[in-house]
């Protein structure tokens, strides 16, 4: 890659991260913390958002930094006062001697509270504070003084995630994403965020390089690849449905320059690919050959800008509107789609249906063809795969497109499938450094006096199969 | 070369990694004139020069294959000058850490550069890395090797104690990475030396103890969402096992072979395939066959063969303890 194209890619990056990265704003996407609870929702100004049988509205946040924390009050975001969560905390220290406490007398008992449950909602409804509310709690607690002063602590923290509405809105990066979507883990094919990670690793992938990935999980792995890219190089996603899944990658907000970098591929096509001999054999095919199509796809192969993909301004805006349900492929020939419909207005509505869905096959084809390209030029610099199929004989006919001394990395849910794979390419030849391994993933919960590993455990993260290519 | 770009034909100078069989493997810098003793006799420098990265050299009694560079190959073929962290907790800590192109990194101590390989791969071309070491000769030895790797451009190496005088800088980091006998004392000036917007940190510690003073003093310093973890690999190793069939008297063979344990193994492999679950003996029959052949397992009279991941009798591991923390804009 010449030094001329890293520093105008480099000056967009960069502007993009100082201006535009670090303050929420109005249609960006932002992950919401809230205790153990990790959502992600799309900012619009006036519209609600429901969280934890909690509706209330984003507004509030827009113009303050990723990382603020916010306080739910009547339905609105306020800014959270630095320090405030401290006062609550010194109710639980203890003042005279307390170490000789422990909990023999105390019973557990629902009259220890002299608040009833009509008394507290009564107070909510008042306006009081959920900190306000928890010390109300502390002080009609006939059991509070006789605990010890860690199980004081433990108490504060019980009630505070209980009644304190306090939520803190995050930028989307792929560990916060991985924490999020290990809720609902069998929508990622259980892959946990240490498995990812190693998978990145091990793929050595990194800015400039060009990465296949066969994904199942949502595009988390794509966009997980994205994000380590940076905007430099090009993955393909290579899927398996009519329409790629990669509401992962949604999520991300990447730029449109970065959005450039990504090309879509189905699996049902990979058994048409032909391995082009020379590079050089596919730029004279490029040359002579007039089709406007087949010249934008070699500017592509310089990482050019190119003009056809291109999205005006105008347009971004509502394209956040119309995408949030489609992926990339159909919000792209909506775009075309509104060019068209722009021009066809006197033809009406008949026509516009027609031309809708031949403008999105056009370009579907379109981004086919520039995939397909990509992938036959046999220079792969890594293939990742990371799905619920069988990835044995995915990896035998992608292999060949991959370029000598490349790691191949798979993911499986399963040993055994990776066994499968493993032994399969042994017989095969043609690459060396195989391994098969998982990892093993504990928390520890670190506090004064009360260190220890975490009571919930993960219990599996999948297995990774990684090998290197050689030259043919 | 540039250690953190791909290359396709070795040129003298290059830093190119010899496999000669599983866990066998040498890092050499390539150099006309020079030989390279392996187990297969004498590989000269010279005759690696416009081989592709990828491809087989024949020596006396044997060949070898040439591997290209990367920072994971690196990790296991560097010279120690200390304790390194190897591939396992370096991935999770690039992950923890959010590092992308354009990041801007602070490391201390830099120790033998195995980390800082992996950082500066992760965060260039449009990244940095501000890499701190107390030790002057470790210092000058990482510098040299940034820069016979081709990646010093993208990284600053200072001799300096971060623990006693700080790291001097402010306001420019995204993450910072400690891994120090006594990072408390280096906090104060991380908190600074990350930016205003805010930034992850990661200390890397082996003894709880180290573990429980560093977090302690985040919280002091008002960083938040403390995590502490440890994460350790396990390797198997695919194997065809072969277990003997216990002689338990007369008819034994026929109880390893009896239609209605291979009905169990049916519903034990089969869960997909309940379709074929019929009750036509004659669709069983061949379902049964087919089982048999199976990649995974086999049976004859005498044995149960199967494939089989066999995890090793030791495996790597306590390494460190990873604490990772935000620092939010303040």
């Amino acid at each position: 890659m010449c030094s001329t194209l890293y520093s105008f890619t480099a000056k967009v990056i960069l502007m993009m991260e100082s201006t535009c990265l670090n303050s929420i704003k109005d249609e960006s996407q932002v992950l919401i913390k809230k205790g153990e609870n990790i959502k992600i929702f799309r900012v619009k100004k006036g519209r609600d958002i429901f969280m934890d049988n909690t509706k209330f509205s984003l507004d509030g946040a827009i113009g303050h930094p990723f990382g603020t924390t916010f306080d739910v009050v009547k339905g609105t975001l306020v800014k959270v006062a630095n320090g405030s969560n401290k006062e609550i905390e010194s109710a639980g220290k203890d003042t005279e001697g307390s170490q000789l406490k422990d909990n023999r007398d105390l019973y557990d008992l629902n009259s220890n509270q002299k608040l009833s449950k009509e008394e507290i909602e009564r107070l909510k409804k008042d306006g009081v504070s959920g900190n306000e509310l928890v010390e109300h709690l502390i002080e009609n607690s006939l059991t509070f003084q006789k605990k010890t002063e860690y199980s004081k602590e433990k108490y504060i923290k019980k009630k505070k995630r209980k009644h304190v509405l306090q939520l803190t809105i995050l930028r989307p990066t792929t560990r916060l994403l991985c924490e999020m979507y290990s809720k609902s883990a069998q929508k990622i094919c259980y892959l946990r965020v240490d498995t990812l990670a190693q998978m990145l690793t091990y793929g050595n992938i990194h800015a400039g390089i060009t990465v296949a990935v066969v994904d199942t999980c949502q595009g988390l792995v794509v966009g997980a690849v994205m994000e380590r890219l940076g905007g430099f190089g090009q993955v393909i996603h290579l899927y398996h449905e009519s329409i790629p899944n990669r509401t992962a990658v949604e999520s991300y907000d990447f730029p449109v320059e970065m959005m450039k970098t990504l090309y879509s591929f189905p699996l049902n096509q990979v058994n048409t690919l032909t391995l082009k001999k020379a590079t050089h054999e596919v730029n004279n095919e490029c040359i002579s050959n007039s089709d406007e199509t087949i010249k934008d796809t070699s500017e592509q192969m310089d990482l050019e800008p190119d003009a056809s993909r291109n999205v005006c301004d105008a347009l971004i805006v509502d394209k956040n509107d119309i995408s949030e349900k489609r992926t990339d492929v159909d919000s792209d020939a909506n775009k075309l789609c509104e060019k068209s419909v722009g021009k066809n207005k006197t033809e009406g509505k008949r026509t516009h249906d027609e031309s809708e869905r031949k403008a999105r096959k056009e370009q579907r084809a379109k981004e086919w063809k520039d995939a397909r390209d990509l992938l036959e030029r046999g220079q792969l610099d890594c293939l990742i795969i990371a799905s619920k199929l069988h990835p044995t004989p995915i990896v035998r006919a992608l292999m060949k497109f991959v370029a000598p001394s490349r790691p191949i990395v798979v993911y499986s849910q399963f040993k055994e499938a990776l066994m499968d794979c493993g032994v399969s390419l042994r017989e095969e030849g043609g690459m060396v450094n195989y391994r098969l391994s998982e990892t093993w993933l504990r928390e520890y919960q670190v506090l004064p006096q009360r260190t220890h590993p975490k009571i919930q455990m993960s219990g599996t993260g999948g297995y990774l199969f990684t090998a290197t290519t050689l030259a043919k | 070369m540039n250690f953190c770009k791909y290359k396709e034909i070795i040129e003298e100078g290059d830093t190119v990694i010899l496999y000669l069989g599983f866990n066998n493997m040498h890092a050499i810098t390539v150099k006309k004139g020079e030989t390279f003793q392996t187990r297969y006799g004498a590989l000269r420098h010279s005759d690696l020069i416009g081989i592709k990265f990828g491809g087989k050299v024949q020596c006396p009694k044997g060949y070898l294959i040439t591997l290209h560079p990367t920072p994971e190959l690196w990790t296991v073929n560097l010279p120690h000058r200390t304790q390194i962290l190897y591939t396992t907790d370096i991935s999770l800590v690039t992950m923890q850490l959010e590092l992308r192109p354009g990041s801007v990194v602070v490391e201390s101590g830099t120790g033998s550069g195995s980390l800082s390989h992996a950082i500066i791969r992760s965060i260039m071309p449009v990244g940095h890395l501000y890499t701190f070491e107390f030790h002057p000769q470790r210092a000058a030895l990482a510098e040299q090797e940034f820069q016979n790797h081709g990646i010093s451009q993208y990284v600053t190496v200072a001799h300096r104690d971060v623990c006693s005088d700080g790291f001097g800088i402010e306001n420019v980091a995204d993450a910072v990475f400690l891994d120090l006998p006594c990072p408390w004392l280096a906090l104060p000036s991380a908190k600074k030396a990350l930016k205003q917007q805010g930034g992850r940190l990661c200390s890397f510690s082996p003894c709880i103890e180290q573990v429980q003073k560093t977090c302690e003093k985040l919280t002091e310093l008002d960083f938040v969402e403390l995590s502490t973890m440890e994460c350790l690999v396990r390797n198997f190793d695919i194997r065809t096992i072969s277990l003997p069939i216990a002689d338990l008297g007369p008819h034994s063979g026929e109880a390893a072979n009896n239609s209605s344990r291979q009905k169990a193994v049916l519903l034990d492999i089969g869960d997909a395939d309940k379709t074929q679950n019929t009750s036509n003996d004659e669709n069983q029959m061949k379902v049964n066959t087919r089982y048999h052949q199976d990649l995974i397992g086999q049976k004859n009279e005498t044995s149960f063969c199967f494939k089989s991941g066999v995890p090793p009798t030791q495996m790597p591991g306590h390494t460190g303890f990873l604490t990772f923390a935000t620092l939010y804009p303040q």
